[in-house]
Formats: structure tokens, C-alpha cells, sequence
């Protein structure tokens, strides 16, 4: 189990960050409540409206886009730790991973998907 | 191989279609900016020209892998990706599988350029869409292993989804394709579930690993499998995980429903068939009376429903719920003859079902399928050879001796008789002769009762084509079953069982 | 055969070609509703049959020039196969060219094309329906090609399947106007009789095939059942007690049956009713198929199975005396009709009679001289009959003809040909063919009773002379019965029609030198290099039995008695029809129940309806139609479970549908319990 000491201390850092970031501007932080602050985040949306109203789809495209490139740059981490040892294979792989999502890129370019 | 032990063949067909759609994406998009400043007439021939080059593009990638594969079929290749490493691998069963897989998607971009712009949905993605799916579905076809197996069933199923939903402004089509996503999800869950749980209970995901270390009474090993069956019966679609299917074959543009009742099954069917063969060859006793049930319940219930369906496009739905039940037979009995059998049914039922389609596009006008049973009546006066050709294609669903049809029927009726599964059998037959009922309907609707008015168009000449090819398959090894593949010395079905005997 | 040419011949493109013509025509009518110009159908149907014309004579040569008896041998593939091993039988599509099935291919693409290529001149003068021409085209060609099939088959099965071919195109082209009721049922009439025949065929195979399996060799080719002989020689049959019980050699059942078949398809007595009423077809069809050619089919077939027929004597006396009563009795009645197309039909039952003679007294190769001698001036006879019946306007009565063979002096030129072939004229082809059976049949002292058949077909022998003096006189020449605006727009038609004729009167003449018998082929004054050499031909595959000795004066004896048969009847006809005519009415009047029977076939007809058919139809019509058919079958069994089904889903299963998404997650769910459940259970985990 010792291997996994590792996992474990980063556990601990990390609640110790987050319960210390809300420690500390739960103590410093003016409180000002408005009817806004209130309500439940829903990315930007309204929580309570008509149904069949028009909405903005904007909002969540960009999500989605900026969801794709978060996982590529998750994955270019690992590779880059260990490129040099898996040698050339290593290249071309990231290469057939990278090429689709430039196409993908290009394509909501062209498509007008990146202009707001 | 090259220096690093790769065979990078076998990625071939894979690599053809992946390329392929690429390729036509950016195309798209590159090609169709310009058409925004010209004048609605000249927009439409140049749009028209770019769906015709995008439709091009997209059979060449797909006759590419065709031949590829049949060229690694012919050589009799048996080979992985990474000998070190259990991923994809080409073999027989894989080879054949992609050839029916690449033919039939092939036809369905043949039966869809005309029909897409006949209903103003003629937008590049849609190739791009179809040629990710197959791409999807070749990654399957190849897998021997479980998450590369889960990978390609995603990429195949998810730009299934958005083709079902392909004709946006149409009510039914995004109904189609909002019920397919979630029902499919909730499928492709369970089926993800049933993989960690196999995973957690032996450690493995490769198939040569899973049946080493697979153990029946391992409770996590179990609940995995069960799991794993849902997610392949849904795609399959066998009763009581059918429901979805006549909404979407319904509601679906058609040559999308065309595609995604003769693609996916196919893919479904070989996947399960490679899974069975080489993971789970121990557990056959186990799993035969699940089969048993879900074959008995969907021949009954497709046969019986279709029956009382009033459009074209939901019978042939349930005729493909049923014939998903056929094909099931093969998978009880367990012979080398069966599986071959089973094969042989689906290249059948590749020609039998697209060519039904197929006429239905063919006779779909001014924005509107004609989908109803009504709307073929007197089609024999107006179009008598689509009504000819349309004929064919429901006796040969039926099994009607003469096509090719009753051979398929027959040779896995019979091999399931040899497997002593005699009531099986007479389910499976009383479950045809029920289906002469509403497959006959069609043509007596074409033939003997009076025309409406609107004149249908004329179908296109890639339309005919297909449908001038499905005729001759269906009729040619109608007469012929094991007649002899170009370049190879034995028959069709010898090397149909000799490639499942392995 | 150690003889025989393998593979890659063009055997299979002689039947091909006119088949391949027969579905162009059919589909483009059929299914695509749209028909070519005249002139595009004439041209591809007769190129097709002048094509398999051209390879049958490429392979004829091809064939001739294999030593010995080799024949060309074509198997395409495999098309019933059943069982393993030793037991394994094989039906394969292949087809055999041999001597016998040579000389048919001969007469039949020749034959046909001739007729073809008249009937592109009689058609076009005789359109009733729009698409007609093609589809008249679609069935001829669809029958050359079944005839061929018929006779280039290598196994039973595959001449059965030709032999149905041929019953249905002869079906469609007697009912060729179906819109006209009389016609369309000759047409019913036609298939109805050959199915009876048909029967016969098909129990013939099935005992064939049981008693070859039963000895372990089951095998339908012809050569396998050759090879096998000595089993069928040696099985009996055992009849139930019912019939009286007691052994039947089963080579002379089998041969029976198989003659059933051939009395159906070969018109002989008791089935020959459908012939005269086939007729009713156009008479291009009557000439090819009722005449020429398909009807010929079950001479054929016999001769084909001469092996089996050569040790089954039984069978074969059955066949010689229902051949030799056949054709003396078809004579008479054709001595008294009056349509001339029914003259020419009894005609032709009368020389089928002599063919089957023949074939019962085992001169098969004989039996296969009169086919061809048959075919040619049959087939002139009725093209000259055609021309007649065109040229007055589909008028076929005799008794309202005469007087116009003036006006037609071809026609009556080739008419003279054709009369004096049939009527035996010495030296024509019809003479040395009718002279072989009748030697033949004096010389066959193993048949019981052979003297009295070569009475019988000697006194046909002066009958036929006399019905065609009779043919040519009465609707040539004599007093004129016809309208007189008819008899002005009189004229001869043109080449189409006429070379035709001319080619086949040349035939008629040169077929003499086919088999020139042996007698005459001694003689200084001919000089023949071979005699007889059709015998010598066809003896490479048909049975040959012991030669009959007998000596010359015997023989010149024999020839003599019909030269003076043929002239009594003739001289009979000239002076009843042509200087006294007022005779012939006398003598009707004098004999008028005698006329009357004959006049009407000796009611043949009246005598099947009443005793045959309208029982069976009354049966069919209270107990099978109205109650097992209409109550039991459609009414219980198709309609009541068909509702059934339909109720049990309308009214239940639709409702396990409902369109929500949520209850399909629902049944998913459950499903996925079921199997989980199931499958922790039975694992024991």
C-alpha cells in the first residue's frame, strides 16, 4: 500500500486547500446578499422561466468546444512525461489523436461556431 | 511489420473511412463558404455539385475499404495491430464483417444524395456523420478487447444519433433521434457497467484474457455479462430492448434508417459473434437459453406487430425485430454451419433490406416520404419496375424459394435443426409464414389496388443502380447460394463456415 | 465415355440465346410496359434462333469429328443435390450432345427459324392486340429454348423441366387471343390432357429413382440409368391385392408410365383430344409446336430411353398397337373434316401414330426418320394452310374455298410438294420414312400380332394418300365458294412468307436422301454411298435391335404393297374430290351414321365430358369448392387465423407500444433485471 502514499497526501492537500479557500473568504469576504447570489447557478441560464422561451444556445456551444480542448490538453500531459521513451510510435499516435480534433477546430472555425 | 512490430494494414480500412471523413468535412466547409453570395439558382447547382463530390468522396473511402478488405479476406490474413498488445485485430471473420458493413454503407450514400436534396437536408456533414459511424464501426469489428470494443460502439452509435435527427426541422426525425440518443446512452451505460464489473471481477479486457480468467461463479463476473448481453440486445434490438426501434426507423431520413437497420446490426451481430467465439466459449450452455428467449420473443412479437402497422418504413422496423430473431437461431444452435449460416443471412439481409428502402427513397417526392401503406397503391401502373423490383424485395424478406432469402431462411433454419432445436425452428417458421401476411401487403397494394393521383418522380440514376444491384444479389444467389467468390476457388457459403470454424 | 468432348463448348448458348431473347421480350412487356418497333422484335428473335441455328451446326461438326461415338458433354452445375457418399445423387444442369439430341437441335432451330421468320410476314397482317407481335415473339423464343432444354438434358429431371416448358408456351400461344373465350379454353384444354400425360412421366421418374436408390445407385442422368440396367431388369413389382395382386417386371411399368407422358404430349389415343382443339392458335404455332416439333417430344423421349424400352416388351407392344390404331384411326377422321387446319391436326396424329409404331416394333431410328420427314412437310403443309387461311381472311372452312390456286402459284406449287411428301409419293422423304416403319412392323415377329399392325398402317398408308389429295383439291381448286370481293383482293404475299415455304418444300425432297433405304441404296440406278444413313447415325446412341432378315423379293414385295396403297388413295381422292365430286355427297348420304361418327371423332370428346369431366366438375364444384375451399380452408383456416393474429395484437400486444420513452427505460430496466437474475441463478454464483 505504501506506493499508494502518494495518492493519499494529495487527497489531504487538496481538502486542505479548498476548505482553507473557504475558511478564509468565508471569514474576510463582505457579505452583501442580493436576489441574484441567491438563486442556483445554472451557467448564466435563469433557473426560473416560461418554458418555450428562446434562449441563447452560445453559452453552451462554447462549453462544449472548450470541453474538447481541455480533455486534449489532459492528455498531451502524460504524453509529453514520457514521449522520449515510446519513441517514434508515440508521435504518430498523438498525431492520428491531434488530427481529428484540428479538423474539428477548422470545421466550428469555418462554421462560424467560434464568433459570438 | 515495421521496426516496432506494428502491421499497419490492418488499420487499411479503418484508416480509409476515418480519412474519408475527414476529408469531406473539411471539404464542406472549405467549398461551401463561397456559395453565400450567389443567386439562389446557381447556390442550388453548386450545392447539388458539392453534396455529388462530398457522395463521391464518401464511396471512394468506402469502396477503399471494401476492397481492402477483401484483399486481406483473400490472403487469408490474421493479424493484430500490436502482437504485444490485444486491440484490433483483421482476421477472416473481421474481413468479411467490414466488407458487408462497407457494402451496405456504400449503398446507403448511393440511395441518399437524391433524397437528401429531394427533402432539403443536403448538408455535407451528413457524409461526414455516416463515415464516422462506419468508421465506428470497423473499430468494433476489429476489437478484441473490451474498451477498444466500448470505443468503436460509441463512435459508431453517436453520429447515429444525430443522423436519426439528420432532417432538423421535421418533428418525427428529432424525436427519432432524441429517443435513440437517450435510450441509447442509457444502453451504452449498462453496457459500460457490465465492462468495469468484468473488469473488476477478472482483471482483463481482452477477450483471450477474459476467457482464460473468466469464472461462472463469480458473482461479478456475472452481473458484468448480463450487462454486456443488455447492451448488445439493444443494438441488435431484441425484444423487450426494441421499443425504440420502430420510432426511430420511422422517424429517421430513410436512407439513414436504411443505413443504421443494415449497418449497425451487422456490426452488432459479428461483435457478439467474436465476443462468444473467442472470450466466452466456455459459458455457451450458460447463455443458450437467454438467446432461446430472446430469439422466441422477438420473432413473436416483430412478426405479430408488423402485422398491424399501417407505414412502410415501422413494418419494416418490425420485420428487422424479427429478423434479429432469425438471427438469433444461430447463436443457440452454436455450429460452425449456424454461424456461417447466420452470415450468410446477413449479407441477405443486407441486399433484401436496403433494396425495401431503397424503393422507398426511390419513391419519396416533393419533400415528403411516401411511407404509407397507402400511398403505394397503383405504383404497379405508374412505375412498374420499382413495383417489380419492390415485389422482389418483400417475398425475398419473406423467404420466398427463388431469392435469396429462402436460402438464408433456409440454411439456418436447417442448421438449427441439426442442433436439435426443433421448437426454436417452428417458431421461426410460423413466424415467416405470419410475415407473408404484411410483407405481401405491399404488393398487393402496388398491384391491385387504384393509383392516387400524385405522380411519384423519377427516381435518379444512382438510385437505380443500387436498386438494379440489390435485384440482381438477391436473385443471382437466389439461384445460386453457393456461387463462387471472384478470385477465390471455394463457394460463398463453404467459406462463410470455413472462416466461423476456426 | 472416353469419347466425349468436356466442357467450354457453346452447348449451353443454344438453348441460351433464344431464352435470353424470350426474357428480353418479357420483361420489356412485362414489367417495364414497353414494347419495341416490329422490326427491332423480329430481328433479335430470329437472330437468336438463327444464332443457336448456327452453333447447333458448329457443334454438330464439332461432334462428327470425335472418334467413335463421342458426344459433347456440358455440365454448368450442380442443381439438386442430396445426400452423401456412395447413396449421393446429383441433378445437374448439363446438357448432351449427342447424335440423337444432334438431330433434333437440327430440325427444331431450323425448323424454327423457318417458322420465325415466316411468322414476321404472317403477323404483320394479322395484328389483333398492340403488344402482340412481341409477346407472340416472347413465347416462341421461350419455346424453342424449352424444346431444346427438352432435348439437349442429360438427366430426367432437366428434360422434365424442359418438358414443362414446352407444355406451358404451347398453353400460351393456343390461348394467344386469349380475348376470344373458345380459344383461351383450347388453350386450358391443352395443359389440362398433358398434365394427365404428365402424371405418367412423373411416376415414372419416381419409380426409377426409388428403384435405383433402393439398389443404392440413385442417379437421374441418362447414361447412369443405362449403366444401371441390369438392376431395373431384375426388380418386379408386386401389384396390391386389389388389382389382383401378382409380379410386374418393372422396366415395362416404367416404360408405361413414360408412355403416358409421351400419349399426352404426342396426342396419341386416349389423349389426343387437345390436339385439333389446339389449333385455335395461330397457325405459325401450329405449325412449329402441334406439328413440328413438340409433339414430337414423346417419340423423342422413347427414343431416348430405347434402352430401357428395348428390354421391356410389354411396353413396347403397348406402344406399337396405340400407335398403329392411333394412326388409323386419326386418318379416317381426317379423311372428313372440313376445317383445314383440323385436317392437318388428325393428319398429324395419324403420322405420330406411325412414329410410335415404330418405335413399339423397335425401330427406333426409324421412329426418328419420320420425325424429321414429319417435320418438314408437316410444317410446309401448314405454312401453305397458313398462307390460304391469310390470304381469305382468317377463313379455315374448306367448303368455302377452291378455285384460287391461281391465284397463288407458289403457294401451290409448295402446297404439291408438301401433298405428294405426305401422301408417299416414291422417291420423297415421307415415302422411304413411312416404307422403313411399315418393313419394319411386316418384319417384327416378337410383337404379338405385328401382322395385323402392318395392315393397319398399310391401309393408313392409302388414307393419308387420299385426306391429302383431298387438302389440296378442295381448297385449291374446284368450284369457287369464295365472295367474289374476297377473290379480287386475292395476291400471293410477299418473300417472308413465300422463302420460307420454299426452303422447307426443298427439304421435303433432299430429306429422302437421310435414309435411303437399304434396298434402294443397292440399286445400280441411285448409286448411294451410304444407305440409310440416319439409321447408322442415330444407332450410335439408340438402341439397335437384332437386324430383321428379309429377303429382297419380301422387301420389293412389302414397297410394292404401299405404291399401289398410295395410288388407290390418291386415285380415290382425285375422283371423289376433283371429276366427281357429286360422288362424295352420295356417299356421305349413303353412309351418313358412319359419317357422322367419324365426322365428329367418333365423340371421343362427348364421351370424356360426360363421363370424365362433368362428374368431376360436379364434385369439385358441391364438396371441394363449396365446402372444403370456401368453409374450411379460406373461411377456418386462412381468414380465421389471420384474425386471430391480427385481434390478438390489435387488441393487445399494440398496447405494449405506447411512444414514451420513459416506459421503454422502464421494460429496458426489467429486461436487464431478467437477465442479471437469471444468470446469478443458473451460474450458482
Amino acid at each position: 500500500m505504501a506506493e499508494y502514499a502518494g495518492v493519499l497526501i494529495i487527497f489531504a492537500l487538496a481538502v486542505l486547500l479548498t476548505g482553507g479557500m473557504l475558511a478564509i473568504q468565508l471569514r474576510l469576504a463582505p457579505k452583501r446578499i442580493l436576489q441574484e447570489k441567491l438563486e442556483p447557478f445554472e451557467c448564466g441560464e435563469s433557473p426560473l422561466v416560461a418554458p418555450r422561451r428562446r434562449y441563447g444556445v452560445k453559452f453552451y456551444l462554447v462549453a462544449i468546444l472548450f470541453i474538447v480542448f481541455d480533455v486534449e490538453a489532459s492528455y498531451f500531459y502524460p504524453w509529453g512525461v514520457v514521449f522520449r521513451e515510446l519513441g517514434a510510435p508515440a508521435l504518430v499516435a498523438i498525431g492520428i489523436f491531434t488530427v481529428p480534433l484540428v479538423v474539428g477546430l477548422l470545421y466550428e472555425w469555418c462554421k462560424g461556431a467560434l464568433e459570438w | 511489420m515495421d521496426a516496432h512490430g506494428f502491421n499497419w494494414h490492418v488499420l487499411m480500412p479503418v484508416a480509409a473511412v476515418a480519412v474519408g471523413s475527414l476529408a469531406v468535412l473539411v471539404l464542406e466547409v472549405l467549398l461551401s463558404r463561397r456559395t453565400g453570395e450567389l443567386t439562389p439558382p446557381a447556390r442550388a447547382a453548386s450545392e447539388r455539385r458539392l453534396a455529388l463530390l462530398l457522395a463521391f468522396i464518401a464511396s471512394f473511402s468506402l469502396l477503399i475499404a471494401l476492397v481492402a478488405s477483401y484483399v486481406l479476406l483473400l490472403a487469408g490474413v490474421d493479424t493484430a495491430f500490436d502482437p504485444q498488445n490485444a486491440m484490433l485485430r483483421i482476421d477472416g471473420l473481421s474481413g468479411m464483417a467490414i466488407g458487408i458493413v462497407s457494402m451496405g454503407a456504400l449503398l446507403s450514400v448511393w440511395l441518399s444524395s437524391t433524397y437528401l436534396m429531394a427533402l432539403h437536408i443536403n448538408h455535407g456533414e451528413y457524409y461526414a456523420l455516416l463515415l464516422l459511424a462506419v468508421t465506428g464501426m470497423f473499430i468494433a469489428l476489429c476489437a478484441e478487447n473490451l474498451m477498444l470494443l466500448f470505443m468503436g460502439v460509441e463512435l459508431m452509435s453517436i453520429p447515429a444519433y444525430a443522423l436519426a435527427a439528420f432532417d432538423r426541422s421535421k418533428l418525427r426525425s428529432n424525436e427519432a433521434g432524441l429517443k435513440y440518443f437517450l435510450l441509447g446512452s442509457f444502453a451504452s451505460a449498462i453496457f459500460l457497467y457490465g465492462i468495469a464489473l468484468l473488469y473488476g471481477a477478472t482483471g482483463r479486457l481482452d477477450y483471450a484474457g477474459l476467457q482464460r480468467t473468466i469464472d461462472p461463479s463469480s458473482t461479478l463476473a456475472m452481473a458484468g455479462l448480463a450487462l454486456l448481453l443488455v447492451g448488445f440486445a439493444f443494438k441488435l434490438a431484441l425484444v423487450p430492448f426494441h421499443q425504440y426501434v420502430p420510432d426511430v426507423y420511422e422517424g429517421a431520413p430513410t436512407p439513414v434508417t436504411a443505413f443504421i437497420s443494415v449497418c449497425v446490426k451487422t456490426t452488432a451481430v459479428f461483435v457478439l459473434l467474436r465476443l462468444l467465439l473467442q472470450a466466452l466459449p466456455d459459458l455457451a450452455g450458460l447463455l443458450r437459453p437467454i438467446f432461446w428467449l430472446l430469439a422466441v420473443a422477438s420473432i413473436v412479437v416483430g412478426n405479430l406487430m408488423a402485422i398491424v402497422q399501417r407505414n412502410v418504413k415501422r413494418m419494416l422496423a418490425y420485420s428487422s425485430i424479427a429478423h434479429a430473431g432469425y438471427l438469433m437461431l444461430a447463436l443457440v444452435s452454436e455450429t460452425p454451419e449456424a454461424y456461417g449460416a447466420m452470415i450468410f443471412y446477413l449479407l441477405a439481409y443486407v441486399f433484401m433490406n436496403l433494396g425495401a428502402f431503397g424503393v422507398v427513397i426511390a419513391l419519396a417526392a416533393r419533400g415528403r416520404d411516401c411511407e404509407r401503406i397507402e400511398d403505394f397503391a397503383g405504383i404497379a401502373s405508374r412505375r412498374p419496375g420499382l413495383a417489380a423490383v419492390m415485389t422482389l424485395f418483400m417475398l425475398a424478406l419473406a423467404g420466398m424459394p427463388g431469392t435469396v432469402g429462402f436460402w438464408a431462411k433456409f440454411h439456418l433454419f436447417e442448421s438449427a435443426l441439426e442442433a436439435d432445436e426443433v421448437a426454436l425452428v417452428i417458431v421461426a417458421i410460423l413466424g415467416s409464414v405470419v410475415s407473408f401476411y404484411y410483407y405481401l401487403r405491399v404488393p398487393v397494394e402496388m398491384y391491385m389496388r387504384d393509383a392516387s393521383e400524385e405522380e411519384p418522380t423519377h427516381a435518379s440514376t444512382n438510385e437505380l443502380a443500387v436498386l438494379l444491384a440489390c435485384a440482381g444479389v438477391v436473385l443471382y444467389l437466389g439461384f445460386f447460394p453457393n456461387a463462387r467468390l471472384p478470385g477465390h476457388a471455394a463457394g460463398l457459403l463453404d467459406v462463410l463456415r470455413a472462416t466461423v470454424g476456426m | 465415355m472416353s469419347n466425349d468432348l468436356m466442357g467450354d463448348t457453346w452447348i449451353p448458348w443454344i438453348p441460351f440465346l433464344p431464352f435470353a431473347s424470350a426474357l428480353l421480350h418479357a420483361v420489356l412487356i412485362g414489367m417495364l410496359r414497353r414494347s419495341l418497333s416490329p422490326r427491332m422484335v423480329s430481328g433479335i428473335s430470329c437472330g437468336a434462333v438463327a444464332g443457336s441455328l448456327l452453333l447447333t451446326c458448329v457443334s454438330f461438326a464439332e461432334m462428327i469429328s470425335l472418334p467413335g461415338d463421342g458426344a459433347i458433354q456440358e455440365r454448368l452445375f450442380s442443381w439438386i443435390g442430396l445426400g452423401v457418399g456412395s447413396a449421393h445423387f446429383d441433378a445437374d444442369i448439363a446438357f448432351r450432345f449427342d447424335a440423337l439430341s444432334a438431330v433434333m437441335c437440327l430440325v427444331i432451330t431450323g425448323v424454327g427459324l423457318l417458322i420465325h421468320i415466316y411468322s414476321v410476314g404472317y403477323l404483320q397482317q394479322d395484328q389483333r392486340d398492340d403488344r402482340g407481335f412481341q409477346r407472340f415473339f416472347c413465347y416462341m423464343n421461350l419455346f424453342i429454348a424449352a424444346m431444346l432444354v427438352l432435348v439437349l438434358a442429360d438427366n430426367l429431371l432437366l428434360m422434365f423441366l424442359g418438358w414443362e416448358g414446352v407444355g406451358l408456351c404451347s398453353y400460351l400461344l393456343i390461348g394467344f387471343w386469349y380475348g376470344d373465350r373458345e380459344k383461351a379454353q383450347a388453350g386450358t384444354k391443352a395443359f389440362i390432357v398433358n398434365r394427365i400425360g404428365d402424371l405418367g412421366f412423373l411416376v415414372g421418374t419416381l419409380l426409377l429413382f426409388w428403384s435405383l436408390s433402393e439398389s443404392g445407385t440413385p442417379t437421374m442422368s441418362f447414361r447412369g440409368i443405362e449403366g444401371a440396367l441390369p438392376v431395373i431388369v431384375a426388380s418386379t413389382l408386386s401389384l396390391p391385392a386389389w388389382l389382383g395382386g401378382g409380379e410386374f417386371a418393372l422396366a415395362n411399368a416404367i416404360g408405361l408410365c413414360f408412355f403416358l407422358g409421351a400419349c399426352g404430349k404426342s396426342a396419341q389415343l386416349p389423349l389426343f383430344v387437345w390436339l385439333p382443339d389446339a389449333m385455335a392458335g395461330p397457325t405459325p404455332v401450329s405449325a412449329l409446336i402441334h406439328a413440328a416439333t413438340m409433339v414430337t417430344a414423346g417419340v423423342y423421349m422413347i427414343a431416348r430411353l430405347s434402352f430401357l424400352y428395348a428390354v421391356a416388351p410389354e411396353a413396347s407392344t403397348v406402344i406399337a398397337w396405340t400407335g398403329a390404331v392411333s394412326a388409323l384411326f386419326a386418318a379416317t377422321i381426317a379423311c372428313v373434316q372440313s376445317d383445314i387446319k383440323k385436317v392437318l391436326a388428325y393428319s398429324t396424329i395419324s403420322q405420330l401414330g406411325y412414329m410410335f409404331l415404330a418405335a413399339g416394333v423397335g425401330a427406333y431410328t426409324a421412329a426418328m426418320y419420320h420425325v424429321v420427314t414429319h417435320a418438314f412437310f408437316k410444317a410446309l403443309l401448314f405454312l401453305c394452310a397458313g398462307v390460304v387461311i391469310m390470304v381469305l381472311k382468317h377463313e379455315q372452312d374448306m367448303r368455302r374455298m377452291g378455285g384460287i390456286g391461281s391465284r397463288l402459284p407458289w403457294t401451290r406449287r409448295w402446297m404439291w410438294i408438301g401433298v405428294g411428301t405426305i401422301a408417299g409419293v416414291p422417291l420423297t422423304a415421307g415415302f422411304f420414312s413411312k416404307d422403313q416403319i411399315l418393313v419394319a412392323s411386316y418384319a417384327a415377329h416378337e410383337v404379338p400380332g405385328h401382322i395385323h399392325l402392318y395392315w393397319m398402317a398399310l391401309t393408313t398408308v392409302a388414307l393419308t394418300a387420299f385426306y391429302s389429295v383431298r387438302l389440296i383439291y378442295v381448297s385449291l381448286y374446284g368450284t369457287s365458294q369464295v365472295p367474289a370481293e374476297v377473290r379480287r383482293e386475292i395476291h400471293e404475299p410477299g418473300g417472308l412468307v413465300l422463302w420460307p415455304l420454299g426452303i422447307l418444300a426443298v427439304l421435303c425432297i433432299l430429306g429422302s436422301l437421310l435414309g435411303v433405304p437399304q434396298l434402294w441404296g443397292d440399286l445400280e440406278l441411285l448409286r448411294v454411298e451410304e444407305s440409310n444413313s440416319i439409321h447408322h447415325f442415330l444407332a450410335r446412341v439408340v438402341a439397335v435391335g437384332e437386324p430383321h432378315e428379309l429377303d429382297a423379293s419380301t422387301e420389293w414385295g412389302l414397297t410394292g404393297r404401299a405404291i399401289a396403297m398410295f395410288a388407290l388413295g390418291s386415285t380415290m381422292g382425285v375422283i371423289l374430290h376433283l371429276l366427281r365430286p357429286a360422288w362424295a355427297d352420295w356417299l356421305a348420304g349413303k353412309l351418313s351414321f358412319a359419317h357422322r361418327l367419324v365426322k365428329n371423332a367418333y365423340y371421343v370428346d362427348a364421351l370424356y365430358r360426360g363421363l370424365i369431366v362433368r362428374p368431376l366438375l360436379a364434385a369439385s364444384d358441391r364438396l371441394l369448392f363449396r365446402w372444403i375451399d370456401v368453409r374450411l380452408i379460406d373461411g377456418l383456416a386462412v381468414m380465421g387465423s389471420a384474425n386471430l393474429l391480427r385481434g390478438l395484437t390489435d387488441g393487445l400486444l399494440k398496447y405494449t407500444q405506447v411512444g414514451l420513452a420513459q416506459v421503454y427505460f422502464l421494460v429496458m430496466l426489467l429486461g436487464s433485471l431478467a437477465i442479471l437474475v437469471y444468470l446469478l441463478f443458473e451460474s450458482g454464483a
